[in-house]
């Protein structure tokens, strides 16, 4: 029902229309307003901050490329999504190559420090312990926690791009809540 | 924990998520004043939707968008191609290859020019090659099919095409020409096999 309702009504359909007859004003605009969500997807997946900004260039120059073959411009988000979900997914192998090749090297390096000039050591300790947590997290929880968190999605537009029932996102939500909990016990007051 | 039921966790989850309806926060109220265990367990949750919010806004919600919608290319131009769409040029390529193959097979060069030396190499198969070009390789197959002498002409090309991903794929495209011309005279061919 909602999802119908928000068919019936999308402020970006005319948008869809500009980027499709080559309206690059329209496309920086609308690139604007959806790149958060677009790499939250992206991070959702990969769990690699490192790769998101790459990665987020390519879904937008695809974007740009591909728009034609969006056939119905109400579904542009879902179309959105799964763009960048398939671009997330093939670079989830590089990420996992280089991830192995820096475990590699990390063992011959000395231990970074944890000073930061915008706060206070102990801030930027957990704050890195709340992303490692995060990134702990299996990509089946991650994804709807980060498109929750960082984009403030509710559960029927999660579910609605996800492609799953709004009780499964309920319940990865509830699921993803009690890893963090259990991975931050002693580290987080 | 073990002290709350898991529907309660769930309605705190949707309270934190603000999906709770009316008569479920009035649930949850009760809950909470009742259960200490669910106070405390909503409060660690909240702690943490806090932290990990913060910590996904800082490192994700900056905008660092590197692409300038002016800078981007035209349509027309090659774009990304993600997941199953890589490599859709495979197919139409290999077909378009196919059919050069076969056009060359089927519509033969004009038929040489000038006298041509005939000579055996070493499995006993006759060679052509034209007299003013002695030096080059043999040029292909000759056999005597009737009154009619088929010279076959085989090669094989190799082309290299970039792909968007910036891989090279290569295309193996066999050419076979095929060309047929009247027996010659005797004296020609004797003149040949003299030679």
């Amino acid at each position: 029902m909602a999802m119908a309702q928000r068919k019936a009504f999308d402020a970006e359909d005319p948008v869809i229309g500009a980027i499709r007859a080559g309206d690059r004003y329209a496309f920086g605009e609308f690139m604007g307003r959806h790149s958060g969500w677009v790499r939250g997807v992206i991070y959702g997946v990969l769990g690699d901050r490192d790769s998101v900004d790459d990665v987020a260039q390519q879904v937008w120059t695809a974007v740009w490329g591909r728009i034609g073959e969006l056939r119905d411009a109400k579904s542009w988000r879902y179309w959105l999504y799964r763009l960048a979900r398939n671009a997330a997914v093939d670079a989830g192998r590089d990420v996992t190559r280089r991830r192995r090749r820096m475990q590699i090297l990390a063992a011959d390096l000395p231990p970074a420090s944890s000073e930061t000039s915008d706060g206070g050591p102990a801030d930027h300790e957990r704050h890195r312990d709340v992303l490692d947590a995060v990134q702990a997290l299996p990509a089946l929880y991650r994804e709807p926690f980060v498109l929750r968190h960082l984009s403030g999605w509710s559960y029927r537009e999660i579910a609605d791009v996800m492609g799953m029932p709004v009780d499964s996102v309920e319940t990865r939500l509830v699921r993803s809540r009690r890893l963090l909990r259990d991975y931050l016990r002693d580290k987080v007051p | 924990m073990a002290s709350v039921d898991k529907d309660i966790e769930k309605l705190i989850v949707r309270s934190l998520d603000g999906e709770l309806s009316e008569d479920e926060k009035l649930r949850l109220n009760r809950e909470l004043i009742r259960n200490p265990e669910a106070h405390r367990l909503m409060e660690e949750y909240k702690r943490i939707d806090e932290l990990a919010g913060a910590a996904l806004n800082d490192t994700l919600g900056e905008e660092r968008i590197g692409l300038d919608p002016a800078g981007l290319p035209s349509r027309s131009q090659p774009q990304l191609a993600t997941g199953y769409h890589r490599g859709w040029w495979l197919v139409p390529g290999a077909i378009a290859a196919a059919l050069l193959a076969i056009v060359v097979a089927r519509f033969p060069a004009p038929t040489p020019s000038g006298s041509t030396m005939a000579h055996k190499n070493q499995l006993g198969v006759n060679h052509v090659v034209p007299v003013d070009r002695q030096t080059a390789q043999p040029e292909g197959l000759m056999r005597t099919v009737g009154t009619n002498r088929v010279r076959r002409n085989m090669g094989r090309e190799i082309i290299g095409v970039i792909g968007e991903d910036g891989n090279i794929y290569w295309i193996e495209v066999d050419r076979i020409q095929t060309i047929k011309w009247p027996k010659p005279e005797p004296l020609a061919r004797m003149t040949a096999e003299e030679l």
